[in-house]
C-alpha cells in the first residue's frame, strides 16, 4: 500500500454535515469519501480537459443536462 | 510493491512462487503485450488453418482484441482511480488486470448504490489459457487477481464488493469459483454483469484457494 501523509481540514458545519451524511449513506469513512470526491474530480477533470462533455441523464423524465464545470 | 505469492504449475502439478505486482506501470503493460501478442496471433493462426473464418476466430479467443497498451492510457496520466495489478514469473508476465475505485457502484441487495472496485479488464497470459493453448502452463492466475480485488475492496472501505462484466467464456469462472452474482439487466457491450457481495467477499477470502 503506498505511504500516506496526514492533514488538517478546515470545513463548515455544514461542509461536515454532509460529508458525515454520505459517509453514513454509502457506509464508508470520512476520509474514504473524500478519496471517493478526489477521484472523480481529478476523472471528470482529465476528461473535459481533452474536450469530452460530461452529462446527466434522467431516463423516465426524459431529460438530459449537461455538466458544465468552469475551469 | 510486489510481494511473493503461488501459482499453479499445471506440468508438475505444483505450486511455485511467482511475483504479484501492486502497481503495474503503462511500461510494464507495454512489455507484458509484446509476449502476449505473438501467442495470440498464433493461435489465431491455428484456427483458421482448421477452416475457422478470422471472425469467428477472433470470437473464440476475445482476448485478441484488448489492446493492454491503450488500456494504459489511464495509468500514463496518473489517476487516482485507475490501478494496475499483475502477477509475473520468470520474467513473463502471467496475467494482468485493471481496476477502476470511482466510477461504478454495486447494484446487489442494500448495497445497491455504494462504491465498489470495478475490473475493468483482466486477462491471463495467451499460455496459460486452455481455450488458447493445448498445454496451458500455469493456474489460479485470474484466482489470484480477483483475491487481490476483493482486498483493495476491503482496504478502500468497501467491504469486499467487486463487480464487473464477463467475457461469455469466463462466466462460469466467476459465478461457480469467484462466488459472484449475475445481475439482470446491467449488460456491457454484450457481456453480462457480475458483482460479489460483501458477504461472499468474507466467504471467498475464507475459502483460501
Amino acid at each position: 500500500m503506498a505511504d500516506k501523509r496526514t492533514m488538517t481540514l478546515n470545513l463548515t458545519d455544514l461542509e461536515m454535515e454532509v460529508l458525515e451524511q454520505l459517509a453514513e449513506r454509502k457506509e464508508l469513512s470520512k476520509t474514504a469519501v473524500l478519496r471517493q470526491a478526489l477521484r472523480l474530480y481529478q476523472m471528470v477533470s482529465i476528461r473535459m480537459d481533452k474536450g469530452e462533455k460530461i452529462y446527466f441523464e434522467d431516463e423516465l423524465e426524459k431529460k438530459k443536462s449537461e455538466l458544465v464545470m468552469l475551469s | 510493491m510486489s510481494q511473493d505469492i503461488l501459482i499453479w504449475e499445471r506440468s508438475g502439478e505444483t505450486f511455485v512462487t511467482a511475483r504479484f505486482h501492486e502497481n503495474v506501470t503503462a511500461e510494464q503493460i507495454a512489455r507484458a503485450e509484446l509476449q502476449w501478442k505473438p501467442h495470440r496471433i498464433a493461435a489465431i493462426e491455428k484456427l483458421i488453418s482448421k477452416g475457422l473464418m478470422p471472425p469467428e476466430a477472433r470470437r473464440l479467443i476475445q482476448h485478441s482484441h484488448w489492446d493492454w497498451v491503450a488500456k494504459a492510457v489511464a495509468l500514463r496520466e496518473r489517476t487516482l482511480d485507475t490501478r494496475c495489478f499483475g502477477i509475473e514469473l520468470a520474467d513473463e508476465w502471467q496475467g494482468l488486470m485493471i481496476v477502476e475505485l470511482a466510477a461504478h457502484v454495486a447494484e446487489l441487495g442494500e448495497d445497491r448504490g455504494k462504491p465498489l472496485v470495478y475490473i475493468e479488464f483482466l486477462e491471463s497470459a495467451p499460455w496459460n489459457l486452455r481455450d488458447i493453448c493445448e498445454s496451458p502452463r500455469f493456474g489460479l492466475i485470474g484466482m489470484r487477481l480477483v483475491e487481490a480485488a476483493v482486498k483493495l475492496s476491503i482496504v478502500e472501505g468497501f467491504h469486499g464488493r467487486v463487480g464487473l462484466h464477463a467475457l461469455p467464456q469466463a462466466e462460469p469462472f466467476y459465478e461457480k469459483r469467484c462466488l459472484m452474482k449475475h445481475v439482470e439487466g446491467a449488460v456491457k457491450h454484450g457481456m453480462k454483469y457480475y458483482e460479489m457481495s460483501r458477504e461472499n467477499a468474507v466467504k471467498f477470502l475464507g475459502e483460501g484457494r
